[in-house]
């Protein structure tokens, strides 16, 4: 049995394979001078930003600091204004490999109706290759379904419906759906948005699972602890990129200049050590 | 033999209140989940443009209303894909102007002896052979759409930027709905009326959304749930000396409440 804290599952479940995750591009996303602007306000100025393969890494920053924008910009759901964005080496609008990437929105449209898709369904959603003309009869059956099921901890909610759920149970699906597709990245916007402690605690363990699994990971998060305690590498934005690093080199001043006013985080050293 | 199966024109109604109420609310489905269910009462309004037009004409009159609703729907699918108004009021504007251009046409053309009331409110019991094959041609094309492109319809439908970021081509999916919607609108509004077509959209999807348990289950369910409701109107219409497209939407409307009533008291 494989133990988190506060978790646990019965049996460890595999995700990602290596075999993909392996092309030329060294890195999962690079961002060059990437600024952009929702009519005449601008977000995100100048960000130059590259994410490591299997690298655990954190988007930062107070309200309003273009931390959403930046991962659509990542994913090509956003041109930029200015600068170039990669996904693995290619430029998103070209990019065509798209079950390489699992994405996790903080809220999907669709959950927050009562939408009739089944956990199954939208969890098998996830298999998205390519048109497929036999989609409706093929249902949402599948080993590949029962393992993100099981990764994600929601087996058992296979059957409910997906707007009959809590918000962490939800997330969890919306996870799921994500994994299924055996991604090489994984981005998560505010996967943690209105959970409690238990839920939190939920979905970072299967990040965290996932992650070492040589999975990707790139995340907007408020929650600075978790945020030290988790990232490999912290990315702190404010419209513009403030510090991108591993967290223990982050100081509290650097903290309080990203937030505006003194920030009494729970900061590791290099060991996990608290300072 | 019930008497209503006596008469020919009561068949034809049947067949087409089947094919009509089984294909529009499989649509409907997929608006309704979009929240985009008014974009069948705007392009009902742009229906009535098009016949105003095709009958001033007298040029294939089908052909132009389906190519004025096409247009209709195209516009307004990509006014909202771009952002330049919202999905409401993109809805409002192309309906208004429609609107005003039917009364404009129909004003200017002299000599045009049409009953417009037939294409508000209907006329089910003047369907002729002609119209059933159409119908029944639609219904293929929208069974065949609607079970070969299921995936991409079903992530649309649930959220557009999770679907954009698995690969689904969204845009080309959105115009797909919106045009087998204009397809459906244009041939249904002879059953229906322009006025009652929508409703027979809606009303059965959101009926089986309250039912089913799966995406699929909501799909066949709303198929069934319009066909059915067609039936049972026709015949409460025929023996109750009632408008078809009116007695349609009533029963539709009825099973709507009783689905919503069990949904609220179903344990959970």
């Amino acid at each position: 049995m494989q133990k988190h804290q506060g978790w646990t599952t019965d049996a460890p479940a595999e995700i990602a394979p290596p075999e993909r995750g392996m092309s030329a591009a060294p890195f999962a996303v690079e961002m060059d001078g990437v600024s952009f602007a929702y009519g005449g306000d601008t977000v995100v100025e100048d960000v130059t930003l590259r994410i490591e393969r299997c690298d655990f890494a954190v988007i930062l920053g107070p309200n309003g600091s273009g931390k959403s924008t930046l991962l659509k910009l990542a994913l090509g759901l956003l041109k930029p204004r200015s600068g170039s964005v990669r996904l693995f080496g290619v430029d998103p609008a070209r990019f065509k490999d798209w079950r390489r990437v699992g994405y996790v929105p903080q809220v999907a449209n669709g959950a927050q109706a009562a939408f009739p898709a089944t956990v199954g369904e939208i969890v098998a959603h996830g298999r998205y290759a390519g048109f497929s003309p036999l989609a409706f009869w093929r249902g949402e059956k599948g080993p590949d379904v029962d393992r993100a099921l099981e990764a994600a901890g929601v087996s058992h909610l296979r059957g409910r419906r997906i707007g009959d759920l809590s918000a962490g149970q939800q997330q969890r699906a919306l996870i799921a759906r994500a994994l299924v597709r055996s991604p090489d990245l994984l981005v998560l916007d505010e996967p943690i948005a209105g959970l409690d402690a238990h839920g939190e605690e939920q979905v970072y363990a299967v990040l965290r699972d996932m992650n070492a699994q040589g999975i990707t990971t790139l995340m907007v998060s408020h929650d600075i602890g978790a945020v030290m305690r988790e990232a490999k590498t912290v990315a702190c934005v404010n419209c513009s990129l403030a510090f991108h690093g591993p967290p223990h080199d982050l100081t509290r001043a650097e903290l309080a200049r990203l937030y505006g006013f003194p920030v009494d985080a729970l900061l590791h050293d290099a060991f996990h050590e608290h300072r | 033999m019930p008497a209503f199966l006596q008469y020919d024109f009561m068949i034809r109604a049947l067949i087409s209140g089947v094919l009509v109420g089984g294909l529009a609310p499989v649509l409907g489905v997929f608006l309704v989940l979009r929240r985009f269910s008014l974009i069948a009462d705007s392009l009902s309004h742009v229906a009535l443009l098009g016949v105003a037009v095709g009958l001033a004409v007298n040029v294939a009159p089908q052909a132009i209303t389906f190519a004025i609703v096409g247009a209709g729907a195209l516009a307004i699918e990509t006014l909202r894909a771009k952002g330049k108004l919202p999905g409401d009021v993109a809805l409002a504007v192309i309906l208004y102007a429609s609107l005003a251009g039917a009364v404009c046409v129909v004003s200017a053309v002299r000599g045009f002896n049409v009953d417009l009331l037939a294409f508000l409110f209907g006329s089910i019991l003047t369907v002729t052979p002609g119209d059933l094959w159409l119908l029944a041609g639609l219904a293929a094309a929208v069974f065949l759409a609607v079970t070969a492109f299921f995936g991409e319809l079903a992530q649309t439908s649930f959220d557009e930027e999770l679907a954009s970021v698995s690969g689904v081509p969204v845009r080309w999916v959105n115009l797909g709905v919106a045009l087998l919607a204009a397809a459906a609108i244009t041939l249904a509004m002879r059953v229906m009326g322009a006025l009652l077509v929508g409703a027979l959209i809606v009303m059965p999807a959101l009926a089986a959304q309250a039912l089913a348990g799966s995406m699929r289950g909501t799909v066949v369910a709303a198929a069934a749930l319009g066909a059915c409701s067609a039936v049972a109107g026709l015949v409460i219409a025929f023996y109750a000396d009632l408008p078809g497209g009116g007695a349609i939407v009533l029963v539709a409307f009825a099973v709507l409440l009783a689905a919503a009533a069990w949904r609220r008291a179903r344990p959970r």
